[in-house]
């Protein structure tokens, strides 16, 4: 165990140079002139000025000191925004991303075990029913998985922000706003954590220690949540974790139509504005913490299934 | 299992702890909507929604009456101007307060003009100080004396290069600018030559006063030894201005907020005592916001549905929406350059061969049936009637009919012998349809080809300044209430110059209107100067004037000027309930 933990802290550096420096060719081979705002060129002067301020002439010099920089916590300032620096920037979204993705995630988990469970165990009784139940709910998971975000989040903002007006179009701060992005957000996980347990569950339910559970006498609802659903998770934990990043990272599209302040903007806009520090603060920031998110959760895992060992 | 639970209730409690924290605050008296403010230091604004701000937050020795345009004053109760037009004195009322309560005065003004004039801050308008006498001297001693600096090799003595240089700043300042301090309250400003719209200068941004703390706090770069400001004097709490609000909190990427302040000697005036600006990332959901009622006011809608809006403006079912001019010429360009980057001769180098493509273009089609916005059709470059005492020539002469003789004349009857016409423009924002529907209209009359180039902005602006083009479509607004602003455009080596357009008569004109003292008579040259380029030279086509769309119940809210400068002043907006 702590062989891996620190296998891969050793590692973590490398990869982030890797990062750094991939990004780092990527962001200086787009074309255009970062100094450039709405059109408008700075006077020759003032171009010159900034160039060797920032460094912008010489690539390896950028290339050096940035990454001097980084190592102290330093991105630089952000071209865009020329009031902030990009620690700034990150320190004020990324917060309100982590909020988001793990709210999405939380609310995922908690559906998608539930409807998974659920259609698992109801797929005979309740007469011909059961199975019409399964695959009513698995139908929906399947279009939850399928549907995109933008069109779910659209429909949520008609539908309950314009239409009835219960909650707001937008915004982050208080918690009616979070109400609609975070469901929007969890839905396709929650979808894929549904079919995931519901697999894992069925498998489970025709397994020897269940029949010997029920033969025990417990009831129907103690042998699914304190025995057939610890091991039915198990699928679901090693999804969480890709699951878990992707949430935090791959908001973009909720932040856009709920006007969530949080990172995935920074990605988009900063390579349209040629914003050479924000493109590498923010890629630099994230990558970190997906590499720390899925070491985390390789860990979890070995304390969860003792199958499990660290090769 | 167990693990799991009680990881997930180590996040939640924090998470939910996170949410409920925030009290909820009383709506502002006008919620409004932006969707990037860059900064708010006013010597280096340059987009509408910093500027927007900065005139909230800040206040010239002069200001505008934003629905008129009529200059009135500011901090200066009133002014002097010299006969020759060159020597402005300009009074400060003594009750001119900084917010923190200081009193605003003529230093602070000089000591701001100073720093602005210098290469090391690098303001995107610092241009509008030229109009100083000697700051152009200055601001090239100050690069030269730059350059210097940083040849030297050796550390130490770079240091104290550098340092003597931030010592000789004032001194040169005081010897070079015609910008001198008689008292706290009074400023004699000194002009290179008359310029008529000098008062108008005067009360843009780049000419707003700064807190002699953010002056002060400039110190020198320890790597370029330029001079440095740190840019966080902006935060909510740090910033003092002397405008009518107070900036009260500003939080990245969500909102600004501005609060009536106290000081400002105009302050009865101030009807809205709270004004909140939310951040949207996407213009969709600034709209959307506006629809549930969450905002009060969108200025300049940039949704995609805008023809739809407009529709329903037209037929009355939207009285909120409010389709306006905006100063700004949406227009086509053609390269000048005698050849192209591949060395191949231009054709579009003959100024008969862009008569010909610029007679071709139904304008009243493409804002019909193409855009849909119903813009209003543009004969002329500069926006009509948006400059006091300017009268616009009339555009180009003729129709699409004599389009194929011009051509003929040029050496490519029926299009023969012309290389496949390149049309540019950049993706995102509309403008294929417009182009298509232009390429389709040279095909048809003049029997030409017309290929598309499709760039994303940045490398579009790239390939325009390396004259990578044949055709582009461009769009310009103006700066200041002068034809210059966008005459100069035209002008040879100019910097926003893409046609790369040179003419010596051209460049005459400007150069004779600049000398002109008489208002009138200059106006008249610049007029001739306009004609000169849509009648004659043609370097450009202008299509329509551009619209701006704002959202707001004209009953409730009070005061949004539907001028063309789209000049947004909260103070002088009032909300009724």
């Amino acid at each position: 165990m702590l062989s891996l933990i620190l296998r891969r802290l050793i590692q973590l550096p490398l990869l982030l140079l890797v990062i750094y420096t991939v990004t780092f060719i990527l962001a200086w081979t787009v074309p255009g002139n970062p100094l450039e705002v709405e059109g408008r060129r700075p006077s020759r002067e003032v171009e010159q000025a900034m160039r060797a301020r920032y460094n912008l002439d010489d690539p390896f010099k950028f290339y050096g000191e940035y990454l001097w920089g980084a190592l102290h916590g330093d991105f630089g300032p952000s071209l865009t925004y020329k009031d902030w620096t990009v620690s700034q920037v990150i320190g004020a979204s990324l917060p309100v991303s982590i909020q988001l993705g793990a709210a999405a995630i939380i609310v995922a988990l908690f559906l998608g075990t539930t409807v998974g469970a659920f259609s698992a165990t109801r797929r005979e009784g309740w007469g011909g029913l059961g199975g019409l139940a399964d695959w009513g709910s698995m139908s929906i998971a399947l279009i939850g998985i399928s549907l995109p975000t933008f069109v779910t989040g659209s429909v949520l903002v008609m539908v309950f922000g314009l239409w009835l007006g219960w909650l707001p179009v937008g915004g982050w701060g208080r918690w009616d706003q979070m109400v609609l992005p975070v469901i929007t957000l969890s839905l396709p996980f929650a979808a894929y954590i549904a079919r995931l347990t519901r697999l894992g569950m069925i498998d489970v339910m025709t397994s020897d220690f269940i029949r010997t559970a029920r033969a025990k006498g417990l009831s129907q609802r103690k042998v699914i949540t304190t025995h057939a659903l610890k091991v039915a998770f198990l699928p679901v934990l090693s999804f969480l974790g890709p699951a878990a990043a992707a949430a935090m990272t791959g908001s973009f599209v909720v932040e856009q139509v709920f006007n969530v302040p949080g990172v995935g903007q920074h990605f988009v806009t900063a390579v349209a504005n040629k914003d050479l520090f924000l493109i590498m603060g923010v890629v630099l920031v994230f990558a970190t913490l997906l590499i720390v998110f899925n070491l985390i959760v390789d860990v979890a895992y070995q304390f969860v299934d003792p199958r499990i060992e660290e090769g | 299992m167990r693990l799991v639970i009680c990881l997930l209730i180590l996040i939640i409690v924090p998470l939910a702890l996170a949410v409920m924290w925030q009290p909820p605050t009383p709506r502002a008296d006008l919620t409004t909507a932006y969707i990037a403010v860059q900064t708010l230091d006013p010597s280096q604004m340059q987009a509408s929604e910093d500027i927007r701000m900065g005139y909230a937050l800040f206040e010239g020795l002069t200001t505008f009456d934003p629905y008129h345009f009529e200059v009135l004053p500011g901090v200066a109760e009133r002014w002097d101007v010299s006969a020759d037009q060159l020597t402005y004195t300009f009074h400060l009322r003594s009750d001119a307060r900084w917010s923190n309560g200081q009193p605003v005065t003529s230093h602070d003004f000089a000591a701001t003009w100073q720093q602005g004039m210098l290469p090391d801050f690098a303001g995107p308008y610092h241009k509008f100080l030229r109009h100083i006498r000697g700051a152009r001297a200055f601001s090239e001693w100050a690069g030269e004396s730059l350059k210097q600096v940083s040849a030297i090799e050796n550390d130490e003595a770079q240091r104290e290069a550098g340092e003597k240089r931030l010592r000789d700043v004032s001194v040169k300042f005081k010897q070079l600018v015609g910008v001198q301090v008689v008292d706290d309250r009074t400023l004699v400003v000194q002009l290179e030559r008359s310029t008529p719209y000098f008062l108008e200068v005067v009360a843009c941004w780049p000419l707003f006063p700064l807190h002699r703390s953010v002056i002060d706090s400039t110190k020198l770069d320890d790597q370029t030894w330029m001079l440095r400001r740190d840019p966080q004097w902006t935060r909510a709490g740090r910033m003092i201005s002397n405008g009518p609000y107070r900036l009260a909190q500003w939080q990245f990427k969500r909102q600004i907020v501005l609060e009536r302040s106290t000081q400002y000697w105009n302050k009865d005036q101030v009807k809205l005592n709270r004004v909140a600006a939310l951040n949207f990332a996407n213009p969709v959901a600034a709209f959307n916001a506006y629809e549930s009622g969450a905002i009060d006011l969108v200025v300049g809608i940039a949704v995609p549905f805008r023809a739809e809006l407009v529709a329903a403006a037209r037929d009355g079912r939207r009285p909120d929406i409010h389709p306006v001019n905006n100063w700004g010429t949406y227009y086509y360009t053609f390269n000048c350059r005698p050849t192209l980057p591949d060395g191949e001769p231009n054709p579009f180098a003959d100024p008969r061969v862009r008569k010909a493509f610029a007679l071709t273009i139904d304008k009243q089609r493409i804002v019909e049936h193409v855009t849909r916005e119903f813009q209003q059709v543009a004969h002329t470059f500069i926006p009509p009637n948006s400059i006091a005492g300017y009268t616009a020539p009339d555009g180009l002469v003729g129709t699409a009919e004599d389009a194929p003789r011009l051509l003929a004349d040029a050496g490519y009857p029926n299009g023969d012998g012309m290389p496949t016409v390149v049309l540019m423009y950049n993706s995102g924002g509309g403008h294929e349809n417009t182009a298509l529907a232009i390429a389709r209209m040279w095909e048809q009359t003049l029997g030409v080809k017309v290929t598309m180039d499709v760039n994303e902005w940045k490398v579009f602006q790239d390939e325009l300044a390396k004259g990578n083009f044949m055709a582009a479509r461009v769009g310009w607004f103006g700066d200041y209430g002068d034809p210059t602003t966008f005459l100069d455009l035209c002008q040879t080596g100019n910097g926003n110059n893409d046609a790369a357009f040179s003419d010596p008569h051209y460049d005459g004109l400007l150069a004779q209107a600049a000398q002109e003292s008489d208002a009138t008579k200059r106006l008249a040259i610049l007029a001739e100067a306009e004609r000169y380029i849509l009648q004659d030279q043609v370097p450009i086509v202008p299509l329509y004037y551009y619209r701006l769309i704002h959202a707001f119940n004209a009953d409730r809210v009070q005061g949004v000027s539907l001028h063309p400068r789209n000049l947004q002043f909260f103070h002088r907006m009032e909300v009724r309930e």
